[in-house]
């Protein structure tokens, strides 16, 4: 596995672990409507979020060779492919995000407008899981174009 | 369409350089294992200049290395061909 995969997977693992602790959060803050007791309770999360950030961290910088480099051509070509697809998942992902309120709270709820842009804090962890199953699906795949 | 074929001898040369190992040839080529791996798998097309770098690792002519068929092409001769034989019977 080359850097670029690597970076595509922790990318997509600590993407995953962050909508797993937003979700946490909302609960317990918006559903449960108090935080939970305790370091481990309020802290947890974000310690196992942070340790697994070190720990790929740690193994992206270890390489299969002392002279391997960091990206090539082929990468590059994955990486803009990725791009791509990231791209019109934008437009798929924001308009969906952006029901997800009516969807939740219902039709008649107000909810204070500053929490509008925080939308797209939901929208990026999501494009950001495309853009690197992207390029974990092309590095498995055929690719006979070259540099079409 | 015509359906293009990229083969190569990357595998060969290779082992007749010595047993020049994935990691070896990609460090002397400036690119990751994974891509000469799928060089070498025929999944990846080179660029001409990383053609070139990994011809001149091994010291032959880049067409020694890399060989294009054009399956219609080649389709296309071996009617002319076979049609060329049946007027000169």
């Amino acid at each position: 596995m080359n850097r670029t995969q690597k970076i595509a997977l922790l990318c997509i693992v600590i993407m995953l672990l962050s909508l797993a602790v937003l979700a946490y959060m909302v609960i317990q803050i918006a559903v449960l409507k108090k935080l939970p007791e305790g370091y481990v309770g309020r802290f947890g999360p974000l310690i196992i979020l942070f340790a697994a950030m070190f720990l790929f961290l740690v193994w992206i910088c270890k390489r299969q060779s002392p002279r391997e480099v960091n990206e090539d051509e082929r990468d590059k070509l994955i990486e803009n492919r990725a791009a791509m697809a990231a791209l019109v998942s934008v437009l798929i992902v924001l308009p969906a995000v952006s029901v997800m309120p009516r969807l939740i709270l219902g039709e008649d709820v107000c909810i204070p407008a500053w929490s509008l842009p925080l939308i797209n804090f939901v929208a990026l962890p999501i494009i950001m899981i495309v853009y690197s199953t992207a390029i974990l699906i092309q590095f498995g795949r055929r690719c006979k174009d070259g540099n079409k | 369409m015509a359906t293009n074929e990229l083969k190569n001898q990357i595998r060969r040369f290779r082992f007749e350089n010595s047993e020049m190992t994935q990691q070896q040839l990609a460090d002397k080529t400036g690119v990751t294992r994974q891509t000469i791996l799928a060089i070498e798998q025929g999944k990846y097309a080179p660029s001409l200049p990383l053609a070139f770098r990994i011809a001149q690792t091994f010291g032959v002519p880049i067409e020694a290395v890399f060989q294009y068929e054009d399956e219609s092409a080649k389709n296309t001769r071996q009617t002319d061909g076979g049609q060329a034989s049946d007027k000169n019977s």
